[in-house]
């Protein structure tokens, strides 16, 4: 069944098209309530502004890898994402129980708490990657990056001056590499896959 | 359990794998649950990744909107800090302008416009994208040299990117604020006047540098009458206030 996109759909639009002034609607929107909730709990306007940013190019990911239909007012959700990554940022900080004073107290289904645990595993999933990416030393990260660019393995291998067996065999070293380094963070568990 | 090859893994996701090959290896993972583990990793962290790569230049470029955004919506406006090694002079100055005013009590005039510039005339810096092409590579040069203020030194390779890569009103204010800085005070004025009737979040300000052009060549009721467009602009209010 398709679903029926909220009207703030609009908005998810604006981060695909990177709608400048649909955005700046967004942001006198939703910005003073996300500020609030950081600044009352520990944060500073940086901060918020950080975390605010975090929450709408998780948003971003999301919609531009799955088709991504907003079905309830994106205030609520944009809300609890920016509130979940706070808390783990604080957690991160503290290394002790975190205390939240959260005086928004919004009506939230199951759906949207389901939605947002997805958008912010996407995150972190993504952070993730790109960071053991980059631990991966050149040699490698060049011939992933290239295999991923839309060329054929037989051009990776001209490009790299070396014959197409001798590539697919790195590419494929480097991917177990990867794979390990992904495997061996603290992370790993606690994002699903 | 078996030792995982993943040179076959590959094989198998690219297509490549045929016949009695693509047969066992898919007999394999019916009954190997650690290597159909692996396969389903290979894949989802491959796609992941080589979809982010896709679209980096997209999203760097949001980025960009949503950090000039979060400036203007979450942070109070930036105002000049003075050094620590100006302290003394600072305290001079002050001690000075307190003299001033107990001689002269008369004077309304505390603060001068070239005081008022120095104050609020505060660039921010060009974030510098780290890629390869050509492009980049003067992008990187230029953000560098506007960053340290070299304006003299940024303007031609910013007129340069811009008439390239066209449309980028975070590089057209920073040309405006090149000109401004180098005492080209009209072709900045045009620069910001041209800049202020698109729509994008450059637009406000694009009409506060343009005030800061006026102040700086001690055109007050200019810069006034300037500052006034843009009541919802925070340095400008202040700015307002102060003249």
């Amino acid at each position: 069944m398709t679903q029926t996109p909220h009207p703030d759909q609009q908005y998810i639009d604006a981060l695909l098209s990177n709608d400048s002034i649909v955005l700046d609607e967004m942001y006198k929107k939703y910005s003073g309530k996300i500020k609030n909730m950081i600044v009352q709990n520990s944060g500073t306007p940086t901060d918020a502004a950080d975390i605010f940013q975090e929450a709408l190019l998780a948003i971003y990911q999301k919609a531009k890898q799955h088709s991504f239909v907003l079905t309830c007012p994106l205030d609520a959700y944009l809300y609890l994402i920016c509130k979940n990554r706070w808390i783990n940022e604080l957690k991160k900080r503290s290394n002790s129980k975190v205390t939240f004073t959260d005086t928004e107290g919004y009506n939230l289904g199951e759906d949207t708490f389901n939605d947002a645990a997805i958008t912010m595993n996407g995150l972190e999933r993504k952070k993730l990657l790109e960071q053991k990416l980059k631990e991966l030393g050149e040699g490698c990260r060049n011939v992933l990056q290239l295999s991923w660019s839309g060329k054929t393995m037989e051009e990776v291998a001209q490009a790299l001056n070396n014959t197409y067996g001798y590539i697919r065999k790195k590419k494929s070293e480097c991917m177990a590499k990867l794979i390990a380094l992904v495997k061996q963070s603290p992370q790993y568990t606690q994002l699903q896959w | 359990m078996n030792t995982i090859n993943y040179e076959t893994i590959e094989q198998y996701l690219n297509g490549e794998l045929d016949g009695e090959a693509l047969q066992a290896f898919e007999q394999q993972l019916t009954t190997d649950a650690a290597l159909a583990t692996e396969v389903a990793l290979y894949r989802n962290i491959q796609h992941e990744l080589k979809q982010s790569q896709q679209y980096q230049d997209e999203e760097d470029a949001l980025t960009g909107t949503l950090t000039a955004l979060g400036k203007q919506h979450f942070l109070p406006p930036p105002v000049k800090k003075a050094g620590v090694r100006r302290l003394w002079w600072t305290i001079t100055a002050a001690a000075a302008v307190i003299l001033f005013f107990i001689i002269n009590p008369l004077s309304k005039s505390h603060v001068t416009n070239e005081q008022l510039f120095a104050q609020y005339a505060v660039p921010e810096n060009l974030p510098a994208a780290q890629r390869g092409n050509a492009v980049d590579s003067l992008s990187i040069k230029a953000a560098q040299l506007y960053n340290s203020k070299a304006y003299a030194e940024a303007l031609p390779l910013l007129d340069s990117i811009v008439q390239q890569q066209p449309g980028q009103p975070q590089l057209q204010l920073a040309i405006g604020i090149c000109r401004l800085y180098t005492g080209d005070y009209t072709n900045s004025i045009k620069n910001f006047d041209e800049l202020s009737t698109g729509q994008h979040i450059y637009k406000n300000e694009a009409i506060y540098w343009k005030a800061l052009v006026y102040l700086k060549q001690n055109k007050k009721e200019e810069c006034i009458a300037t500052l006034k467009l843009i009541p919802d602009h925070e340095a400008a209010k202040k700015l307002l206030k102060q003249l």
